[in-house]
């Protein structure tokens, strides 16, 4: 069925005078429920069913999404997007030829037990089990939100060079939140569970792991004080690690801000920006994480990409028009949120490569500074090269050793800047599930990396 | 259009009902848009959607199943109205949950929000009123090799609500949002900024303003630094405020979230939370507002609510259930961006009582002082603590504006912001996220470096 569609649709597409056509067709299926101190407080799911078809001429592209998967719509929706595409390309100046490899083939995350076995009740009575150890792993906890999601999604995508690819993902994924309060102080702890897989992701040890590290992490927070703000040597912990590869170097890294010309990095290609211990790759080919995947949302194989290669600005992230603009090899980094979206760069598993310190070297190697742990929000901005993340805690450094607890520290710098304010990388790597937005769209991945110490940075706090 | 909406909710209420539901509800929406992104100054894609769909929510008793789909076909609303409530069957009772709005008399007629020009627009047309922006951008910064991205929004939407307690009202209306962003370098410096319009009406958008502003303003930030750090007033653009209003202050006032003690204004009711130069409504009902509508997303009329009163805390923000838990008047704030979303409270236009004076004059009492055209920044949820960074401002020394800045945060919490604002602006902006004037701050901590 979906292979008559999607011929269809190109076959239309091609007759009405495009130079490239492709569509995706997608079955999605989402679960979600909430807990809140031992009520179920929601549950929901969604289907999202329908195809995006694109056409490409004269360098300009054109999108439109349906919902109606029939012959007749296709003919329909191949026919307005071309005749877009074709009213776009007048206003054009500069024309590319746009090019790709062809792929053919199936590719579905793996599972022990698929999400769809487990009964709706069975993933409640679980997730009551997880809340209860959250509401009593400290007498301080006043509130535990535990919220279990699943997506499982079909992707068909088919295009005009000849590729046809089926896609099967499964992404089971738990939150834990709680918040600990004594007199008129409250703090929050947070953490999250998730991967490719099947049930078996969210349902062993772990799963209680995590419904005891939130609360107990809001519970220490009680004792914590507020971080002073000023410019510090900082270590940061594998999550901010993460998050400063993915925020900071891998969307500056994303192809389709270097055709907008939008990316502060833009004339640094080949050019060292940070110590050669420095390495950050985005490899969706890592399997069971969240952000794995095999065909990205063109239908083209993903592979290992060195973003930064010892210190050095080494690879982008493409989508087939941004390699085709730029004249680059594709390498697999289109994705969009769901047949609603057209499929932009994006990353998928962004992680910095371990470099030789222990954490400990780290920190007795420093006399005064912060380490900061935790993802507390924040953002990048790629065209002003400025990004600030927030930490859910962290540690005063006196004289090589930790001190105080703290928490509301927030790093501010400069993309341009930070790589070379890095003086060591620790040996030790973790990943974390997350999900990451961009231009309204929001996919799931994966990012981490070792301990990183980052001499004066530029820190926000009370 | 209204008719077949209207049709597809009562269809899936009444399938509901026979499946039986203590009550139900249907919530449709066909949304037509263009949407258009220019990359370095030519238009790189269109995007035609035609999103079209449908939420449902079935309460068994006091428990609630939550469902939705993105199409309109019966078949597919029927499967999703039969798994909210298998979903139900699985939820806790919730004892607060009384009864979703019943059918009102009354529903305010708002003018505005729906441009018929709208309908014959084609993507040729929304290309142009792009381009406009982008050449009027050009012509004011020739000869300085700009980057300008721009992203253009046309959307009509089509929204129908139908329950089981007799609600089913239907509305129509339309936004235009145009935002261009330019970039400049000059050696090794790289300036930015952006400027953006939301209008129901295609008339309502000036394309070369957007433009000339955007390159203006990057001029402007060329030569940013850093300034020292150190306790001073700081002055907030309608932008600014705006944001902070909408993400952070409207936040805090939902009452969901006051209700389940998770917010900075719990417990703030009747109080003095801000100076008394300060007023601020929330009016769904505002003429040509791009958040009015006659009715919120459960079906009861919108109103106008004052929030703050010469800085007194006069109202939260209610939907149908957190008026019922609370025993009060439900304000009218059920929202949902599209079906896709969970029904929650949203604020409508928020809208900042005027003062006087422009941001020139604001800005010339200040010795040593922070412009602050942009920052994206939320205060926490619970404690209301503000760490915001300086995304577009400047340095202000002697009355006058010194220097674009880099790397500068403010730090301050946000119910003192509000409790120190000194001064008011009657310069009003129309902006995404508010209705508002310049505002000046006094005693805020600023860090940079």
């Amino acid at each position: 069925m979906n292979e008559e569609l999607s011929t269809q649709a190109i076959k239309t597409i091609l007759d009405e005078g495009a130079e490239f056509a492709d569509i995706r067709i997608e079955r999605t299926r989402l679960v979600r429920l909430e807990v809140i101190d031992g009520e179920v407080k929601e549950a929901s799911s969604a289907l999202i069913r329908g195809a995006g078809l694109r056409a490409f001429l004269g360098g300009a592209w054109a999108f439109s999404q349906t919902s109606d998967l029939t012959i007749g719509g296709m003919v329909e929706a191949g026919k307005l997007v071309t005749q877009v595409a074709r009213m776009t390309s007048k206003t054009v100046k500069d024309q590319f030829e746009l090019q790709g490899p062809t792929f053919t083939g199936k590719a579905s995350h793996p599972t022990v037990t698929s999400l769809r076995e487990v009964s709706m009740e069975e993933k409640v009575g679980f997730l009551k089990e997880l809340n209860e150890t959250s509401s009593t792993t400290d007498e301080s906890i006043v509130r535990a939100r535990t919220t279990y999601d699943e997506q499982t999604v079909d992707v068909f995508v088919a295009n005009s060079f000849g590729t046809e690819v089926a896609m099967s993902l499964s992404l089971p994924q738990l939150k834990v939140f709680a918040i600990a309060r004594k007199g008129a102080r409250s703090h929050r702890g947070f953490d999250v569970l998730g991967g490719s897989g099947g049930y078996e992701v969210v349902s062993g040890d772990a799963a209680f792991e995590s419904a005891q590290k939130a609360p107990s992490l809001a519970a220490k927070l009680l004792e914590s004080r507020q971080s002073k703000g000023g410019v510090q040597d900082i270590i940061i912990d594998p999550d901010l690690t993460g998050v400063l590869a993915h925020e900071a170097f891998g969307h500056a890294c994303e192809a389709d801000n270097w055709t907008s010309k939008g990316s502060v990095f833009i004339d640094k290609f080949q050019q060292r920006l940070g110590i050669e211990d420095i390495t950050i790759i985005d490899d969706p080919t890592r399997k069971g994480l969240r952000g794995s995947f095999e065909y990205d949302w063109e239908g083209t194989k993903s592979k290992k990409r060195v973003l930064i290669k010892k210190g050095i600005l080494n690879e982008l992230l493409h989508t087939l028009g941004t390699s085709s603009q730029l004249d680059m090899v594709p390498n697999g980094a289109a994705r969009s949120q769901s047949f609603m979206y057209e499929p932009i760069p994006r990353m998928g598993v962004t992680l910095v490569e371990p470099g030789n310190w222990t954490l400990d070297e780290m920190i007795s190697d420093m006399k005064t500074g912060l380490l900061m742990c935790g993802v507390g929000g924040g953002y990048t901005l790629s065209d002003k090269g400025q990004f600030m993340f927030r930490s859910t805690h962290g540690y005063e450094i006196e004289n090589g050793e930790l001190g105080q607890m703290i928490h509301g520290a927030s790093m501010v710098g400069l993309h341009l800047d930070t790589l070379s304010k890095i003086d060591a990388v620790g040996n030790d790597v973790d990943l974390y599930s997350g999900t990451c937005g961009k231009s309204a769209q929001h996919v799931p991945d994966t990012s981490g990396g070792p301990p990183l110490r980052l001499r004066e940075m530029n820190v926000g706090g009370a | 259009m209204r008719d077949e909406l209207l049709n597809v909710g009562e269809l899936a209420v009444k399938h509901a009902e026979k499946h039986g539901v203590t009550q139900a509800e249907a919530f449709v929406e066909l949304r037509k848009s263009i949407e258009i992104t220019v990359e370095d100054s030519i238009v790189r894609s269109v995007s035609l959607n035609n999103d079209r769909g449908c939420g449902l929510r079935s309460f068994l008793d006091r428990k609630t199943g939550y469902s939705y789909v993105t199409t309109l076909d019966s078949k597919d609303v029927l499967n999703a109205v039969e798994s909210s409530i298998r979903l139900a069957k699985v939820a806790t009772p919730d004892q607060h949950f009384l009864s979703l709005p019943e059918l009102s008399d009354h529903f305010s007629d708002i003018r505005g929000l729906f441009d018929t020009k709208i309908e014959s627009t084609s993507s040729d047309d929304a290309s142009q009123l792009i381009l406009r922006a982008v050449s009027a951008c050009q012509d004011v910064l020739q000869g300085r090799n700009p980057k300008i991205a721009g992203y253009l929004r046309i959307t009509d939407t089509s929204r129908a609500i139908a329950n089981s307690l007799g609600i089913a009202c239907f509305a129509r209306s339309s936004l235009v949002s145009l935002e261009l962003d330019a970039t400049i370098r000059s050696g090794h410096d790289q300036a930015n900024s952006f400027d953006e319009q939301h209008s129901c009406s295609v008339s309502g958008i000036d394309s070369e303003e957007i433009g000339r502003t955007a390159g203006e303003r990057s001029v402007g930030m060329l030569g940013a630094k850093p300034m020292e750090s150190g306790t001073m007033p700081v002055v907030l653009s309608p932008t600014a405020f705006g944001f902070l209003l909408k993400m952070g202050i409207a936040e805090a006032l939902k009452a969901s979230n006051v209700q389940s003690e998770q917010s900075f204004l719990q417990d703030h009711l009747g109080t003095e939370i801000g100076s008394d130069r300060l007023t601020l409504y929330d009016d769904g009902l505002k003429e040509g507002g791009i958040y009015s509508c006659p009715f919120d997303a459960e079906g009861t009329p919108s109103s106008k609510t004052p929030l703050i009163r010469k800085g007194v805390l006069e109202s939260y923000l209610h939907d149908s259930y957190t008026a019922n838990k609370g025993g009060v008047v439900n304000t009218g704030n059920a929202g949902r961006n599209t079906y896709r979303d969970k029904p929650g409270i949203s604020s409508t236009n928020l809208v900042v009582t005027p003062g006087k004076g422009l941001e020139d004059e604001l800005i010339s009492e200040i010795r040593r002082g922070v412009l602050c055209r942009f920052s994206a920044d939320r205060p926490d949820r619970i404690s209301g603590d503000l760490s915001a960074v300086v995304m577009e401002g400047h340095f202000i020394e002697n009355g006058e504006i010194a220097h674009p800045l880099s790397n500068t945060i403010f730090s301050i919490n946000a119910v003192d912001l509000l409790r120190q604002i000194v001064r008011i602006g009657g310069d009003v902006e129309v902006t995404e996220l508010a209705v508002s004037p310049t505002i000046l701050v006094e005693n805020v901590r600023v860090t940079s470096g």
